[in-house]
């Protein structure tokens, strides 16, 4: 007699109905038996309802003129004609070109930096030296871009320390604030001082993860410190890295608004503006044409959307805890 | 018996050349990222005919207080500051509550979590943009509300998803015991999950209480009135022009301040809050970051 039961699987005789009966009954036993957390849910959904999706309702103003009067659902459609005259824009296009090469740039120099930081201070013996200097290291990042920019225009402007310590060595001095390619190597580097040291936290975690016997038998086998850490911690920390390295691709088009905003100054937008500065300006300082802005703000945000979720796949390939969808 | 003698004790250690290299890099870059700072200091308390002189300077020849005098008691630095500590005790409870309910709730095997988890996921990946928001907080007649600074800026979904993660790795036993014992499940969640979900509570409430303190753009696009103008706001108002600033300096003290002096005081003045606190608190940000951050 054959000992299969319907547990294992096995449903010979038993009516499809039935199964989804069953399944039925559970979805609904289950849902009752969660009724009381369902509630819970209510105010973040709220939240995004009000604060992410009903904005969406504006997006079609890409596709109208705007006029106060009127209101969104009330002006008049110009089908394509906003994404018309933007296109026609050069400073438009520039926007678009400086968003792309600052973040391109940026991400291609600062990349190792905080690799290297964290390998660096991994090697220090002294517990409370590497402390100290990682509360000095990581405190910019907690400090507000305004604050930072404040502090870096002092000291690089015209008649500022540095120029000032140039110009008394006989050189010329520097336009750190007002040449346009200086400038976008400001960024870099100021992003660099900021940041390095926060994101070299995250990769000294990693470190801190790798199994030590490695090290010995590499000692063993006589390798120098350098060797150590090109053979063995780089490659252990190599999903580490290309987990933030597809993340900051993924945000090519974004850019570092509070960065650029506070630091940047018209003889430099040529340079500088980038999508998100360029799409405020024309917002605030210029006549509002709303329609055009939020046509900027649907080109980039498509782009941005497709760009994030490549990268976002590309890192649950890597590594299926670090993934979001 | 041949007795070794004179064995003499290496008491030589050997100095690594290639430790030193790396703890002299190191201190460089230190000496980096304390130099601007520094730079600011000396410019605040420096007199202007010392600054005039030579605005690179390695210390102050002299020292002068006026500046922070003026910044400490100008108005809207007070305002600025009242409105800034408004947006945190307001805020961080806001932002934890739409948090942690969320968190929780997802992190329970619940039918429509997917669906849900899809609902948050997506406002990741595609926003309204400047102009939506803008008109969202307009026609909900918030402008010039402090409103339109707090409830805006709720919950950002990487905190949530690392809550999430948090609470799924309490096991489920607890919660199995305590419900035979007849505990309803917001009982279960206050009493059980959160005070061992602390650790991580702590740590994206300070977060939190950072990212509000250094708001300043929904003030700015929002907020009519100065006196309603976080403290970041005013300082960026400070850097673009001081005029404001020295509008109420009695004619004794004007000479004795100038441009770049108030400035850097009143960013120092911003600084100072999070420099004293932040090495204590360090341990816990960094805890923070490798509990739920990148892992590879």
């Amino acid at each position: 007699m054959s000992t299969t039961t319907a547990s294992q699987g096995n449903f010979p005789d038993i009516d499809r109905r039935l199964v989804k009966k069953n399944k039925k009954q559970e979805l609904r036993r289950s849902i009752w038996r969660y009724r009381m957390l369902y509630p819970l849910l209510i105010p973040g959904i709220i939240y995004f309802g009000v604060f992410s999706y009903a904005p969406l309702y504006a997006i079609q103003l890409a596709f109208k003129k705007f006029s106060i009067g009127k209101g969104i659902t009330g002006s008049s459609w110009v089908g394509f004609d906003n994404f018309t005259v933007l296109f026609a824009r050069t400073e438009f296009w520039d926007a678009v070109n400086n968003t792309i090469v600052i973040s391109l740039l940026k991400t291609a120099i600062y990349f190792p930096i905080p690799i290297i930081l964290a390998i660096m201070i991994n090697e220090i013996t002294s517990k409370k030296l590497a402390r100290s200097l990682q509360v000095v290291f990581t405190l910019p990042h907690f400090l507000s871009w305004i604050t930072v920019c404040g502090i870096i225009l002092n000291l690089l402007a015209d008649n500022g320390a540095i120029n000032s310590l140039i110009a008394s060595l006989g050189n010329e001095k520097v336009a750190f604030l007002s040449n346009g390619h200086i400038f976008r190597f400001l960024l870099v580097f100021s992003e660099i001082w900021k940041e390095s040291g926060w994101t070299a936290i995250i990769y000294m975690a990693a470190i801190a993860g790798i199994d030590q016997s490695m090290y010995e038998s590499a000692t063993v086998d006589g390798a120098n410190r350098l060797q150590k850490a090109w053979f063995i911690t780089v490659p252990s920390i190599k999903s580490t890295a290309a987990i933030l390295l597809l993340l900051s691709l993924g945000s090519v088009m974004n850019g570092n608004f509070d960065q650029i905003f506070n630091m940047y100054n018209p003889t430099v937008y040529k340079t500088a503006e980038i999508i998100d500065t360029y799409i405020y300006n024309i917002t605030f300082l210029q006549s509002a044409n709303y329609g055009l802005s939020t046509a900027v703000g649907l080109f980039k945000g498509i782009i941005n959307c497709i760009l994030m979720v490549v990268a976002n796949y590309a890192v649950g390939k890597l590594s299926s805890e670090s993934k979001i969808l | 018996m041949k007795v070794v003698q004179n064995i003499k004790p290496r008491t030589k250690r050997k100095v690594d050349p290639g430790a030193m290299l790396i703890i002299a890099l190191l201190i460089l870059w230190a000496v980096i990222i304390i130099y601007p700072f520094y730079n600011s200091v000396l410019v605040s308390i420096v007199p202007l005919r010392i600054y005039v002189k030579n605005p690179f300077l390695l210390y102050p020849p002299a020292v002068d207080w006026s500046s922070y005098e003026t910044i400490l008691s100008w108005g809207p630095m007070l305002t600025g500051l009242r409105t800034t500590l408004l947006l945190v005790l307001a805020g961080v409870p806001y932002s934890l509550f739409l948090t942690v309910t969320m968190s929780y709730v997802l992190s329970k095997p619940i039918p429509g979590q997917k669906l849900v988890n899809l609902y948050v996921v997506f406002t990741m990946f595609f926003s309204g943009g400047l102009i939506a928001n803008f008109l969202l907080v307009k026609n909900l007649g918030l402008m010039d509300n402090y409103m339109s600074m707090i409830l805006p800026v709720g919950m950002g979904v990487m905190n949530m998803m690392i809550m999430r993660s948090y609470f799924r790795t309490i096991p489920l036993e607890l919660e199995e015991a305590a419900r035979i014992d007849g505990a309803g499940e917001y009982t279960i969640l206050v009493r059980i999950y959160l005070p061992l979900a602390k650790p991580m509570l702590a740590t994206i409430t300070l977060f939190d209480v950072v990212g509000r303190w250094n708001e300043w753009y929904s003030g700015m696009l929002y907020m009519r009135t100065m006196s309603k103008w976080p403290l970041q706001l005013i300082i960026r108002n400070t850097l673009a022009s001081t005029s404001a600033v020295t509008a109420g300096v009695p004619d004794s003290v004007k000479p004795l301040v100038f441009a770049e002096s108030l400035q850097m005081a009143a960013v120092i003045v911003t600084i100072i809050p999070i420099a004293v606190v932040y090495p204590f608190l360090q341990k816990y940000f960094v805890k923070g970051l490798t509990l739920g951050g990148v892992k590879g």
